[in-house]
């Protein structure tokens, strides 16, 4: 394999490596976010029956 | 409606075996071999949002059939195309087709399925053909190759739109019906051109790297978009209603579909390199251990209606975010330390987030707004 070869593959490589790890990190931050901010069922069917009373 | 679905996934995969044998018979430059893979795409991702409309205003059965018929003819040209410039043409023509049935289709179930919870499910097997088509096209290419002429990649896509041009009047009968209202032809241009743009930019980016001319095209697009969404919040029948987003669920569920999107594809090009380039595996073997996470994705978008209704939606998009991450922090353990069966077993672990995600994310999109715009809605998803 030349040189040049070498280096593209290597970069393209290292680019999807870091693209995996951003992915993975905002995996766990939209995660985390889905659970605080997403109400339960329950809560929801409760704010759905208070609506309906208004 | 399946079929399709399957057709369409799998038409933006099939080409990455072909290529070789395609170039052999083609010659085509290197700029035109990406516009053959590419194009596709480009009009599918670009015209979802516009035909998703149109077919909630004007009668989903009868775009069903117009699309198939171009789908149709996009794949018998393409097979026979005699030159580069025809092959990228017919592939536009094959886009233009899929974006048209795709959103329809999601669309008619949320007309035939009217209990919540067989609609449910039949959006997750919808979205579930839809994933295995994607994961299958690099097989089923190289298996056809080994029997037919490189054509026959497109010529499989003609009976299946025969049936569905037969059918479809048939069975959409009682389901389709037309919407009211125009459709605002500005916010069609800005949307197409807007999607277009950002689609080539991200293409650009993930081929070439970052160039002046990827990052130009791309920031073109971000304003056109940026345009399009402040004429939906002015105009009284938007194509992307706004409002929707006020919904926590909404917004992260379409968050987490774009999240799923980006994660998919980067482990997808990781993987393939891994397998291909460090290990130096040959294309179908790569493609074929791929499977396992494509049955498992396929699996879990049909069982997620049933785990959506067992833990609640908000525990299910949890699951869905640590599973995908799990996954993908395997793949990048598998990468500097393991081998094939651990490589297998990361794809398989970020396959079932992925599966929920896909499934969840269309079913909530769906569910978000009255059948009568379920396509828009599909669209968006």
């Amino acid at each position: 394999m030349s040189n040049e070869l070498g280096n593209a593959l290597r970069i393209a490589l290292l680019g999807s490596v870091a693209a995996v790890v951003i992915a993975a990190v905002l995996c766990v931050v939209l995660g985390v976010v889905a659970w605080r901010v997403v109400p339960t069922g329950a809560a929801r069917a409760s704010t759905e029956r208070s609506e309906e009373r208004r | 409606m399946l079929g399709p679905a399957l057709l369409i996934s799998m038409d933006g995969s099939i080409l990455y075996l072909v290529m070789p044998t395609l170039t052999n018979a083609l010659a085509p430059t290197a700029g035109q071999a990406l516009w053959i893979l590419d194009s596709y795409g480009f009009a599918v991702g670009a015209l979802l949002i516009t035909f998703g409309n149109l077919g909630d205003r004007y009668g989903r059965r009868k775009l069903i059939m117009l699309g198939a018929i171009v789908f149709g003819i996009g794949s018998a040209g393409a097979a026979f195309s005699p030159t580069p410039e025809w092959l990228i043409g017919f592939r536009v023509l094959m886009g233009i087709g899929g974006a048209t049935l795709l959103p329809s289709g999601l669309g008619v179930l949320s007309e035939l399925f009217l209990d919540l919870r067989q609609r449910s499910t039949a959006i997750g097997i919808y979205a579930a053909t839809f994933a295995a088509g994607f994961a299958i096209g690099p097989v089923i290419g190289g298996v056809l190759l080994s029997f037919f002429d490189w054509g026959s990649v497109f010529l499989i896509n003609v009976p299946v739109v025969v049936l569905v041009v037969v059918f479809a009047p048939i069975v959409l009968r009682r389901g389709a019906r037309a919407g009211s209202g125009r459709v605002d032809l500005a916010s069609i241009a800005l949307s197409a051109a807007g999607l277009l743009a950002v689609v080539y930019a991200v293409k650009s980016l993930a081929t070439e790297g970052p160039t002046w001319v990827g990052g130009g095209v791309g920031i073109a697009g971000a304003a056109i978009l940026m345009l399009f969404l402040r004429r939906q919040a002015r105009i009284p029948l938007p194509l992307v209603d706004l409002s929707l987003f006020k919904s926590r669920l909404f917004a992260i569920a379409i968050a987490t579909g774009l999240l799923t999107l980006f994660a998919w594809s980067a482990s997808a090009y990781l993987g393939g390199m891994y397998l291909q380039s460090v290990l130096g595996l040959p294309v179908l073997t790569a493609a074929l251990l791929a499977l396992p996470g494509a049955v498992v994705l396929t699996v879990t978008c049909i069982l997620t209606p049933r785990l959506t209704e067992r833990i609640g939606a908000r525990a299910a998009l949890v699951l869905c975010h640590f599973t995908m991450a799990a996954g993908l922090a395997l793949l990048l353990a598998t990468i500097t330390a393991h081998g094939i069966g651990w490589f297998v077993a990361a794809t398989v672990v970020a396959s079932f987030g992925f599966g929920i995600s896909f499934a969840l994310v269309a079913d909530t999109a769906v569910s978000a707004l009255s059948p009568d715009r379920a396509g828009s809605a599909g669209a968006i998803a």
